[in-house]
This record gives structure tokens, sequence and C-alpha cells, in this order.
């Protein structure tokens, strides 16, 4: 248990100091005025209620499905605790594993799984919040799980192959994600400014985040549908994801992969060969002894790399999300249809 | 008088592993029994058909009296509960409390029943005073009452337990082991459990099955399988150590004992009564 | 992994009935959402950071928890008092940059920064001082469909277990030179996940038969909770209230 515990605060230590990380897919809690905050609850609600409704449907047919759904949730919640570095922009970032899941058991019931992740994290984690977690669950549940979903399906319906269609999948499902999350964000700060610019802004922030992290997600559903594939494929024919015919067609899938994985910025690699080397000498003289040691591991060479991404990402996060503030006007948002109140905004809204 | 009986019971698995070839055994009212063999011998296998888990088997088993391919999963469960090896795999529930209240609750008792029935099980496994606690923050062994007390709180007369002294510290098992015989003499629980541990089989169980290759090899009581090492050996087991010292005391150093004690009680008079003749002589 | 749970087993405040605690937080947090300025806010912050303290969570959980929220407030106080606004407060040169703070974005800044610590401390509050069972009963009471409830309990449960799973297979892989170099690193990480989601079908599996076992129908019951005591109604309306006064203000 000790090791558990001190395994998830080392963890936990390294998603909460990387706040680009979090911000970059979650809305943090109280950042939303209400007015937002609701209207994107609203907009969620048909989706997750759909999702609700078929779960009820499937797991009726199938009493291990709900408990499934259940751990779904539970592996979309830890991957997206583990940070991984996105070597572009010196940051570290986490992927969201909407896409696979919508792949596996279908877009809405998809939605319920982010939406049980997310008040997970919104309650114990302080990742995101519950005042956000209508606007977390469109751009996250939503446009990840949709996305995700009808690229694979499109991608399959002509006959791409497996790997290809599930990265696209992944690589979608992160881009729209941020894209939402973007129009979430433009919207809900921008006041009395107009949206378009600060949509802009906010979109060409993300940039160097996000168009790495997508392909890292791309790369991370391609390796995952084809471990399933592998390895249980009676899974993914049972969850309806392919035929029982398709188990057949196998092999330069694993290439398309490995070139795609390749193409991830061998020369941004460079600069963490020096790290690298570090971890592996001690790894090696480590092997074969049971070592108690987590995710990011602070005795054994690790330190440089975690305070190497740590510091990456004060720098992009300055720089990057947050510069949508440089666009806000000076008072600060109006609330239609609201008691305008408060001390620094009483001579200049009360009228309106 | 038998609980629950096998015939000739085969299974094999979808991609063509044959587990179980042909299995006859009987588990008797109010006895401790079990099933010895190595890891892969079947013995998981053979408790989930035992239980109703595997229903494509070949062969019969029958449940006092009644084919349990033809028994609602609820009467098979109002009677007998299997606890799986690994407790992550049956406690679901946050809490203690609540997932012991699981299967109460489902039967339909009202609120007070299942809080009455909830303590009883904890309290007949020792786990009273974790009631509120987490499930997560208990320790492997606790885990492994809490899952007992699970099914004990439903009243069930059989336990079928999948290797329950696996993983546990040496005192652990021995107090696990302990749990078992008191439910077993005390509540009357009829109890079968499929096990490798050689060493505390003799001490506590009335009768055992030894499977090998998905096959029942030898069966009866302790004393009665475990007679010579060579036999074992032919099935990936060992005699019980304190067993196989006297065994080589006897035949290879040609000491005067006269049978095969299997526990430390049993030896320890053995060798007494071999000094006091020794010392006649 | 103790940082998930709650900490004021024996504070007075654990004692009041969850429905309660999560009706009043979550009131409270419209009101804090729906808030224009700063005064509230700050209330809001204060009490709840005191209710906090008083709960005598360790100072090392706590800073733990804040300090995401406490850096996006920096940040975003940081960049609006630099980048926003006309009237300068003062300037400075740094690295060759002209760096000048106005008032006008240190006021922005401070409302959605204040506006932030007050609804991450007041949710804190209710986190800290309910068990997650309560605080899923809770839900269920305010109508949140129990089949997510449901979902909610397994994910919780068994974060646990995977994650457990998830240090295994991570540090077998790492023993076997996985995440040693660049590439690697991220196909490693591609079959932890997957490996992560087999375990999770599987476990489903025998999960299911356990509870079939145990005589689940396909919905897990949900245990009766006891009736809401008049005192406990009647501070929370007091809360409620003096929250709302304080609001219009
Ligand atoms: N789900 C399964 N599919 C295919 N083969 C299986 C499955 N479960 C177990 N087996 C095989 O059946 C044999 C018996 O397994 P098991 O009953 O688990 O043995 P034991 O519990 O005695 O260790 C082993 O060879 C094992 O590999
Ligand atoms: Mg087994």
């Amino acid at each position: 248990m000790v090791k558990v515990k001190s395994g998830f605060v080392v963890a936990l230590i390294s998603g909460l100091s990387i706040p680009q990380d979090a911000a970059a897919m979650h809305i943090a809690e109280g950042l939303l005025p209400f007015n937002w905050a609701a209207l994107w609850f609203a907009v969620a609600l048909p989706f997750f209620a759909w999702g609700l409704y078929l779960l009820n449907g499937r797991s009726r047919e199938d009493l291990s499905f709900k408990p499934l759904v259940g751990l779904m949730a539970a592996v979309v919640f830890i991957i997206s605790c583990m940070p991984i570095p996105v070597p572009f922009a010196g940051t570290c970032s986490h992927p969201c594993g909407t896409g696979i899941s919508g792949i596996l058991v279908g877009p809405a019931i998809s939605v319920v799984i982010t939406a049980a992740a997310l008040v997970i994290q919104a309650l114990f984690l302080v990742h995101g919040g519950l005042s956000t977690l209508g606007a977390d669950i469109v751009s996250m549940g939503v446009m990840g799980s949709f996305t995700g979903f009808l690229t694979f399906r499109a991608l399959r319906s002509v006959k791409v192959n497996m790997a290809a269609a599930a990265f696209m999948a992944g690589l979608f499902a992160d881009w729209a994600t941020y894209f939402m999350t973007s129009v979430e964000l433009a919207a809900g700060i921008r006041g009395e400014a107009a949206f378009l610019p600060l949509f802009w802004k906010v979109l060409i922030a993300f940039i160097p985040t996000q168009l790495p992290l997508g392909i890292l997600e791309g790369a991370m559903t391609a390796g995952m549908v084809m471990l399933l594939y592998k390895k249980r494929p009676d899974l993914l024919i049972k969850m309806r994801v392919i035929k029982a015919r398709e188990v057949a067609v196998i092999g330069a899938v694993l290439i398309a992969l490995t070139i795609f994985l390749s193409g991830v910025g061998p020369a941004e690699a460079a600069k963490w060969t020096g790290v690298d080397e570090a971890v592996i000498e001690k790894i090696a003289k480590e092997q074969g002894r049971e070592t108690k040691d987590t995710l990011i591991n602070m005795e054994q060479g690790d330190l440089p790399l975690f305070i190497f991404l740590v510091a990456g990402a004060m720098g992009g996060f300055a720089a990057g999300y947050y510069w949508r503030v440089l666009i806000v006007e000076k008072g600060p948002p109006r609330c239609r249809g609201r008691r305008e109140t408060g001390p620094e905004t009483s001579g200049k809204i009360k009228g309106s | 008088m038998n609980r629950i009986a096998l015939k000739n019971v085969r299974h094999r698995y979808a991609d063509g592993t044959e587990a179980v070839t042909g299995v006859t055994l009987a588990v008797r009212r109010g006895e401790f029994a079990g099933v010895l063999g190595y890891n892969g011998s079947g013995k998981t296998t053979l408790l989930k058909i035992m239980d109703g888990i595997i229903k494509d088997f070949q062969g019969s088993v029958h449940l006092d009296g009644a084919d349990i391919r033809r028994l609602s999963s609820r009467e098979i469960y109002g009677k007998m509960g299997i606890v799986f090896q690994n407790p992550n795999d049956q406690l679901f529930a946050p809490t203690v409390f609540e997932d012991v209240a699981f299967g109460p609750i489902n039967m339909g008792f009202g609120e007070d029943e299942v809080v009455k029935r909830v303590n009883r099980a904890l309290e007949a496994v020792e786990m009273a005073v974790y009631a509120k606690k987490s499930i997560h923050n208990l320790s492997f062994g606790q885990k492994k009452r809490v899952c007992i007390a699970g099914l004990l709180s439903m009243g069930h007369e059989i336990l079928l337990l999948d290797e329950p002294t696996a993983g546990l510290d040496p005192l652990g098992e021995y107090q696990m082991m302990d749990l078992l015989m008191k439910l077993n003499r005390e509540k009357k629980v009829t109890i079968f459990m499929a096990t490798h541990s050689v060493d505390l089989i003799p001490v506590f169980l009335d009768r055992l099955y030894v499977l090998s290759d998905g096959k029942v090899v030898s069966s009866g009581t302790p004393e009665a399988v475990f007679t010579a090492p060579e036999e074992m050996s032919q099935v990936r087991l060992r005699l019980p150590q304190i067993a196989e010292l006297i065994y080589r005391l006897k035949h290879e150093d040609e000491l005067a004992f006269g049978r095969i004690p299997l526990t430390i009680g049993e030896a320890r008079r053995e060798i007494m009564e071999l000094f006091q003749r020794g010392n006649r002589q | 992994m103790y940082l998930l749970e709650y900490y004021a087993s024996d504070h007075r405040l654990s004692r009041i009935d969850a429905r309660l605690k999560l009706l009043v937080a979550l009131i409270v947090l419209v009101m804090v959402l729906s808030y224009r300025g700063v005064g509230f806010q700050l209330l809001v912050a204060s009490l709840s950071l005191t209710l906090i303290r008083s709960m005598k969570v360790p100072w090392r959980l706590f800073l733990l928890r804040f300090s995401e929220p406490l850096l996006i407030v920096l940040v975003v106080l940081l960049v609006k008092v630099f980048f926003s606004g006309h009237d300068p407060l003062f300037s400075f040169h740094v690295l060759g940059f002209q760096l000048t703070a106005y008032r006008e974005g240190l006021e922005g800044g401070i409302v959605i920064g204040s506006r932030i610590m007050a609804a991450i401390s007041l949710m804190a509050v209710l986190v800290y001082a309910t068990p997650f069972p309560e605080l899923m009963a809770a839900l269920s009471w305010l109508k949140v469909p129990w089949g997510f409830i449901e979902i909610l309990l397994y994910a919780y449960r068994y974060i646990f277990v995977l994650f457990e799973e998830a240090m295994v297979i991570y540090q077998a892989q790492k023993n076997r030179l996985g995440y040693a170099n660049f590439r690697n690193r991220f196909s490693s990480f591609g079959v932890l996940a997957g490996s992560l989601i087999l375990k999770a079908f599987e476990q489903s599996q025998t999960l299911s038969t356990a509870m079939v076992q145990r005589g689940y129908g396909g919905n897990m019951p949900l245990f009766q909770s006891r009736p809401l005591r008049f005192s406990e109604i009647f501070l929370s309306c007091l809360v409620v209230t003096a929250m709302g006064i304080l609001w219009r203000i």
C-alpha cells in the first residue's frame, strides 16, 4: 500500500506541477462565469442522456457491461494522470483516451465514461471542476469521442487499415477537443471583446502543445487498438469494433505505426538524450532487481528530466495558454440577466 | 449426504486447452474438503464448474441432487458461493460495509436485517472494526476476509474457495485456515477449497482430491493421500516437510517409525514414542 | 493514494448529512460564479480555508492540492497585470523588454483569480469533509441518474486496482529498458495503456460473475440514508441565507 501511495503522490505532484497539461484539456473550477458554465451543461446534457440510455440498454443484455464502463472510466482517469513530454513545446502533457473509448464502446457511452472520469478528477484532483464539468464534457467527451469514433468508422469503411484508422481517430479526437476547448475559453472569457480574434489567439496559443500531443494521442490509440487486436480479437468483435472476417488481415499495419512513431520529432529527441542516458545507466544497474519506484523517479536520474519538464511547463504556460487574457477588456465579463454588482464594475455596467 | 456431486466432468476452453479431463468427486454435507494440485492443474476451472460459472462442460454436476445446469443462478447462489483467488475480482463497493451488504440487499432483506447480517458476517471473519474502511486501504489478507464475509452475509451453506491462503504471510495462512475451520465446525458451513500448499492441508482438511492434468489421481483422507514422496513428485507436489523428514528417517536411515505423521503434533508423538521404545530396549 | 480521500473524520462538519453539505456547496458555488467582484469571493475562500485548516489537513497535502490552482491564479494575475489595460501602475526593464503593469489588468486578474480560488477551496471543503460513498448517495438524492453513480462507484474503486496494475507494468517495462529513449517512451506508453484496457475488460468479466453470485441483476442497490435532522436543515438554511445576503451586498 505504501508503495502505491508514494507512487500516486509522485504522479500527482507531476500532474499538479505541470499546469499546462491540466489546462490544456480541463477548464479549471471557477474559470467560467455562471451563464457560460450553465450553457455548456445544457449542451452536454442531451449527449450524456443519450449515452446513459444506451448504457442502460446494453447492460440489460450484458451484466458485465456497466462494470466495464466503470473500469474504462478508471482507465481514462489513470491515462490522463500520466504526464508525457511533448518535445516541440518543451512541456509535458497527457493524452485523454477519449478516442479509444469512443472506438471501443461507441461515442455516446464514451461521453458517460469521460464524464465519470471528469467528476472524479474534479472532486479529488482539482483537475477541472464541477462548475466547468459541462464545458469539459463537451470538449473532451462529446467532441473527442464522436470525432474519434466517426473518423475510425469512416476510414474503416473505405478499407484503411486498422492501425492507421486508429491513429487518425486519436489524432482528430485530440484536435477536436483542443478546438472545442478554445471555443469555450474564448467565449467564456472574452467579456466585451469580439469573439473571433480572441478565439484565434487561443487556438494559436495551443498549437505548440496540441499539434504534437495529437500525434501522440494518435500513436497511443493505434498502439492500444493493435494490442487488443493481437491479444484479444474476440473482444473487439464483441464490442462490434471489427467484424469476424476482418481478423485475418494484418502485417504492414505495424510497420505503418512504427513509421509514424519514428516521425515524432527525432531531431527534438536529441534534446533529451543527456537525461535519458543517465536513466538508462541507472536502470541497467537496477536490472533484474525489483525496485520500488514510481512514474517519475526522483532518486534515479529522472529528477533532472522532471525539473526540466516543470521548467518547460512554466515557460510554456505563461506564454501559451493564458495569453488569451491579453485580449480581455478592462472590465470583467458581463453577465446578462443577472444583477451586476461588485465593487470595481459598479460604475460602468450597472446602467446597461 | 452429498451436497455436490461431479460425475465425469470435462471441460475444454475456447482455445482448445483441456483444463478438466474427467473428474468424479463428491462433497459431503458439513465436511471440510479440498482439491490439491500444481499451478495449471485445473483447480480454478473445476471450482468454476462446480459453482455454475462455466456451463459448457461435459458430464454432470449435481447440487443437492439437482442438475446444476437446470438451476437458476438464484437457486445456486442462495446456497453456494465462490471466493476467487484475487480479492480485487470480487470486491467492488467503496467500503467494507457496503460490499458485504450487497448480497443481503439483493436478497431483498429490510434495512435492519441487512445491518444485522453484515455485522454477524464481519464478526465471523473478525473484521467488524473495519466496517467503515475503504476497500483499497485494506491489506491483502483483510480483503480476503471481506470476500468471505460477503458470502457469509447471504447465509451460504457451501463455500468454494480458490487458493484462500495464496499470497498470505505464514501467520496469515494459518489464521485463514483456522477461520475456515471455525466456520466449518461452528457454523456448519460445508467448505471445498483449491490449494497447492501441502503443509497446511493435513492439519485442517477432512478429505482431499489430488488433481493433475485435469484428472483426479488420488483421493481420501490426508493420511491416505500423502504416502510416498515419489507419488507426489509425479504430480509436481511433495509431502508436507515434516512427513518428508520422517519418511527419509524411516526409509533411508531405517529408524523404526510406525507410520508417517503429517503434522508437527503427530510427528512429535511418533518421535517421543520411538525414543521411549529405544530407551527401553 | 490517500490524496483522494476525505480527511475530516472527526470534524464537526463531517457529522452533517452529505446531502445538505453538497446542496449548500453547490448553491454557494453558483453565487461565487455569478458574483462580479472580489469581496464575496475572498470571503468564501477565506472561510473555506479556515475550515480546511480546522480539519487539520496536513500542510503538505493541502499545498499539493492547491498548487495547480494557485499557479493558474498567479499566471492569470501576472499576464493580466502586464498585458491588459491602459492605466500604467509602474514599469521596469527586464532582459531588454519594457514591462508595464496596468491597473485594469490587476483588477481583472484579481477578479478571475479570486473566483477560481473561492470555487476551488469551497469544493475542497466538501470533498475533505465527506466520505466518497456518502457523496455519491447525495448525488443520487439530487437526482443524478443512478446508472451514472454506479459508473462512478466502479471507477473510484478500480482506479486503485488499475493504478497498481499500471505500476507493475511500468516497472516491468522499465526493467527491460522500455521508456529508455524517446521513441521507446511512446510505444511503451501505448502498450501500458492498452494493457490497462485489457485488464479492464477481463476484470469486468470476473467482477460481474462475482456480482451475479451475490444477486446482482443489473443495478447496484442503494443503501437507504438516514432522515435529515431538523438542526442540520436549519443550519444549512442559515448558512445559505447568510451567504445570500453577503452575496447581494
Ligand atoms: N480462460 C481460459 N482460456 C483458455 N485456457 C485457460 C483459461 N483459463 C485457464 N486455462 C488453462 O486451463 C488450465 C487449467 O487452469 P486453471 O484451472 O486456472 O489451473 P489452476 O487453478 O489449477 O492453476 C491451464 O493450462 C490454463 O492455462
Ligand atoms: Mg487457479
